[in-house]
């Protein structure tokens, strides 16, 4: 029996198969990249099907404004270190990192924001609040990827 | 919040019609969102993404294999920190330096 993936809460546009298309395993908005860079969660998660998806990709950097999820690739991605359980996502551990060392960590939220995707989510099955705790900060910036960024 | 609602009253309306009508308006909302551009987000995140983070590559064996590479390359942006921004500068200069002598 094939396992279901948890989602990954910092996709890229093409990081996930159109819902609705063969195979289509549930690329979805959760969020909004607000204007000051943090990112506002939906309620609900938008699906994202081959329609809508081609109509991003005539936005320079869909990522910078929208917060996409999909299944995770796990050791299709960079950020996967195999490990004897298995395996985790190390990149939401250097974002807590990162942030907990500019000493600008935000002051923690009374409760959990709403999340579209929390049950499913890679990086709270992972670390949980303290995950929540940084991801609004999260933006894929897809220039990282590009020769001479 | 912001919430919209259509409301159709008693129309009968197969999941065929439903669903399509649902993705339209998904559609339509996105396509305003997107339109919608925010200047000042791009130089930020620039900024941070000097400052030594060391995001992973994708895993070119990965891609090889035919796997669907994601390249999670997130950048933390930490509103309002200047402190972090003064840190950033040297890295960024530093590499434009090495990429130019490169």
């Amino acid at each position: 029996m094939n396992r279901t993936p948890p989602l990954c809460p910092s996709a890229t546009l093409d990081g996930g198969v159109p819902t609705g298309a063969a195979g289509g395993d549930g690329l979805r908005i959760i969020g909004l990249v607000a204007a000051d860079g943090t990112v506002s969660n939906l309620r609900t998660a938008l699906p994202v099907d081959a329609a809508m998806r081609a109509a991003l990709h005539s936005h320079a950097r869909p990522e910078q404004r929208f917060r996409f999820a999909a299944p995770c690739a796990e050791q299709g991605c960079g950020n996967w270190q195999a490990g004897d359980t298995g395996g985790h996502c190390a990149l939401v551990g250097r974002i807590r990192s990162h942030v907990a060392a500019s000493g600008a960590a935000p002051a923690a939220p009374p409760g959990l924001q709403p999340c579209a995707i929390r049950a499913s989510c890679r990086w709270w099955q992972q670390d949980g609040p303290a995950a929540c705790a940084v991801c609004t900060l999260v933006t894929y910036n897809a220039a990282d990827n590009a020769p001479g960024a | 919040m912001a919430r919209f609602v259509v409301d159709l009253g008693n129309v009968k309306l197969s999941d065929e019609e439903h669903n399509g009508i649902a993705s339209a308006i998904h559609a339509a909302v996105i396509g305003h969102l997107a339109s919608s551009t925010n200047p000042g987000l791009h130089a930020a995140t620039k900024t941070l993404n000097h400052a030594g983070m060391g995001f992973a590559a994708p895993n070119p064996v990965a891609t090889r294999a035919g796997k669907a590479a994601v390249a999670q390359t997130a950048v933390a942006k930490v509103a309002a920190t200047r402190a972090v921004k003064a840190v950033a500068a040297k890295p960024a200069a530093t590499s434009r330096a090495a990429r130019k002598s490169g």
